[in-house]
């Protein structure tokens, strides 16, 4: 367990050096605490979702920091409280879509033949329909909402773990010291998870902070396209369709979730890269 | 301490592709005794990798089938027996040590922790004494126990081979696997790793085959010899056997002069000509009848039968009674 530590100290030293990798990091963190803290912050129900027609499409001002929406409602508070679904169903998608087509790779990838045959042609399936029309299907067969929503993008996200695992896992597994293991008596599962997981972690790093940027994404634009998260909750796609009516008088409208949707993902994307390069043995100094 | 410990008769192995079989090793049979090194020598593709990965059953799955023969290791044929009792046996009873230590360890994990993992598996020491019993092993094979929580690409090649020998010593195991130990290092590094794994043999009074396709590492550290060439043992016997005059296969002489000597004076070594053959298509009769200067008609017809003379044998024609 020493050790671990030792080498987490090791990925964060060099992960420090990395100027925007920092940035990301720090941008996300805000981001994060938001999410956690936005029920303190603002008042769901007084703030976020209470209507006031008498200050509707305000621009900024000193006591509507980003101006008003369509029904006079604090874009601020919404953007803040906006956080929440963004964040946590890109966290949930990217973890089960994780555990599951990992699993499905890992099996595919070390067992080969038969097995890996049956389950990554059931993957080709999943995956030769676009994610957004799967998601959108799944949403229409299951109905609208946070839970529904999730299960469409982790079901639309696991062929893309599968293979990935699957691949990197067959370039592992061939490994002398693979072998090596299998010579002092070390039993599948733990090769598997000691031997060759830890070795094919980088690329899963990489694509899971990238397929977090594309969950949040793509839950924006299902929110966007009305088959998400249903109003009066701010999700960050969802005041991006309330706003387009008003494009051209209040881009604010717009502008601002927009800008949280992008900061999100340009952050991730930064620690996505900064972690690739922290994480490889290869770069190390 | 001179109980047969290991013996192996008529092993068989053959690799089975779609397009073909490939017959690494046919039918062949030795054993060893509590304490010996036997040392196993033969060209590329002989079948020597073959041999020592059978009896430890990693041949290639799916691909790498033992045809015919049995492996008895301590009264038991390691052929009979089940994948949860073959992984007790090895690491604990046989272990291994791999040809290229640059690539047999595993580059996540600190090297503490991989010679630590074979106590840990045969619960050879409790989870507090591991750390412990980790740094006395790398000191006995000449590591500074500091540098257990290091990685292996902080190591040079002679070191990580040192960490692959702490790895295969870690249970005090009774039978010693060494796949070409010291080929991807230089001479240097070579005789310091022999010099190591001799005197660790002797501490430790284990048994060792030692694979190689070098005759001075044989002459060098091993006490019974044995020639494979295209898949059989073509002449084994004693160190002395083998080394000093007498009747050999023509094989082992044209091995022999290949070998640059001190004392001679030659502008060129004796290669034997030609190529081991095609293991997928074997010539009729004696293997080695193609590239032979001695070769007789019959040997192109009948496979030739084994000679024994004392602690020696020779499977070649030119011995028939």
């Amino acid at each position: 367990m020493k050790n671990n530590k030792k080498q987490k100290s090791l990925v964060w030293k060099r992960l420090k050096k990395n100027k925007l990798a920092v940035v990301g990091l720090a941008i996300l963190t805000i981001i994060i605490l938001t999410a956690i803290f936005s029920g303190f912050i603002v008042d769901y129900e007084k703030q976020v979702i209470k209507q006031n027609m008498k200050i509707r499409l305000q621009p900024p001002s000193s006591e509507h920091l980003l101006g008003t929406d369509s029904y006079g409602r604090d874009i601020l508070s919404r953007v803040l409280y906006g956080s929440r679904y963004s964040i946590s169903l890109g966290f949930i998608v990217v973890t089960f879509a994780l555990l599951i087509g990992g699993t499905i790779g890992a099996i595919a990838g070390y067992f080969s033949g038969k097995i890996d045959n049956v389950l990554m042609r059931i993957m080709d399936i999943f995956l030769a329909v676009p994610s957004v029309i799967m998601a959108i299907a799944i949403v229409s067969v299951l109905g609208t909402g946070f839970i529904n929503l999730a299960i469409a993008l982790v079901i639309s996200n696991i062929p893309v773990y599968a293979r990935l695992l699957r691949s990197t896992i067959l370039t592992v597994k061939d490994s002398e010291f693979v072998e090596a293991a299998d010579a002092i008596g070390t039993s599948t599962f733990r090769i598997i998870t000691r031997h060759i997981l830890p070795n094919s972690l980088g690329p899963v790093i990489v694509q899971a902070t990238f397929s977090l940027a594309s969950a949040i994404l793509a839950a924006a634009g299902l929110s966007f396209l009305g088959i998400g998260i249903e109003p009066p909750k701010p999700e960050w796609g969802a005041m991006l369709t309330e706003g387009k009516e008003f494009l051209r008088d209040m881009p604010y409208l717009v502008i601002f979730p927009g800008m949280a949707i992008a900061a999100t993902v340009l952050s991730l994307n930064l620690l996505g890269d900064g972690l690739r390069d922290a994480l490889d043995p290869r770069l190390k100094k | 301490m001179s109980e047969k410990f290991l013996e192996i008769k008529d092993l068989a192995v053959t690799y089975e592709t779609d397009e073909e079989n490939v017959n690494a090793v046919n039918s062949i049979s030795f054993s060893l005794n509590k304490g010996e090194t036997l040392g196993i020598v033969g060209e590329t593709g002989a079948g020597k990798t073959t041999t020592a990965l059978s009896i430890m059953q990693l041949l290639p799955k799916e691909v790498g089938k033992i045809k015919n023969g049995s492996i008895i290791f301590n009264d038991e044929n390691l052929l009979e027996k089940n994948s949860h009792y073959l992984r007790q046996i090895r690491g604990e009873k046989i272990s291994m040590i791999f040809q290229d230590p640059m690539t047999s360890l595993n580059p996540v994990l600190t090297v503490g922790e991989q010679i630590g993992e074979a106590l840990e598996l045969h619960n050879k020491a409790k989870k507090e004494n591991i750390n412990q019993r980790v740094g006395e092993i790398m000191e006995l094979v000449g590591i500074p126990a500091a540098r257990k929580s290091e990685y292996p690409h902080q190591f040079s090649g002679g070191m990580k081979q040192r960490v692959v020998i702490a790895i295969a010593l870690a249970c005090e195991p009774e039978l010693i696997i060494a796949d070409e130990p010291t080929t991807a290092l230089d001479v240097t590094i070579q005789a310091q790793v022999l010099d190591l794994m001799d005197e660790l043999k002797n501490t430790l009074n284990t048994s060792m085959i030692m694979i190689t396709h070098d005759l001075g590492i044989v002459a060098q550290t091993c006490d019974k010899v044995a020639i494979m060439y295209a898949g059989e043992i073509i002449e084994s016997g004693t160190l002395e056997d083998i080394f000093s005059e007498g009747n050999h296969h023509p094989y082992t002489v044209g091995l022999f002069n290949s070998i640059p000597k001190l004392n001679d004076k030659k502008t060129r070594l004796e290669p034997i000509d030609g190529l081991m053959p095609d293991p997928t298509n074997l010539p009729k009769g004696c293997k080695f009848h193609p590239r032979c200067l001695h070769c007789m008609k019959k040997c192109k017809m009948e496979e030739p039968k084994v000679y024994k003379k004392g602690t020696k044998t020779i499977r070649c024609h030119l011995y028939d009674n």
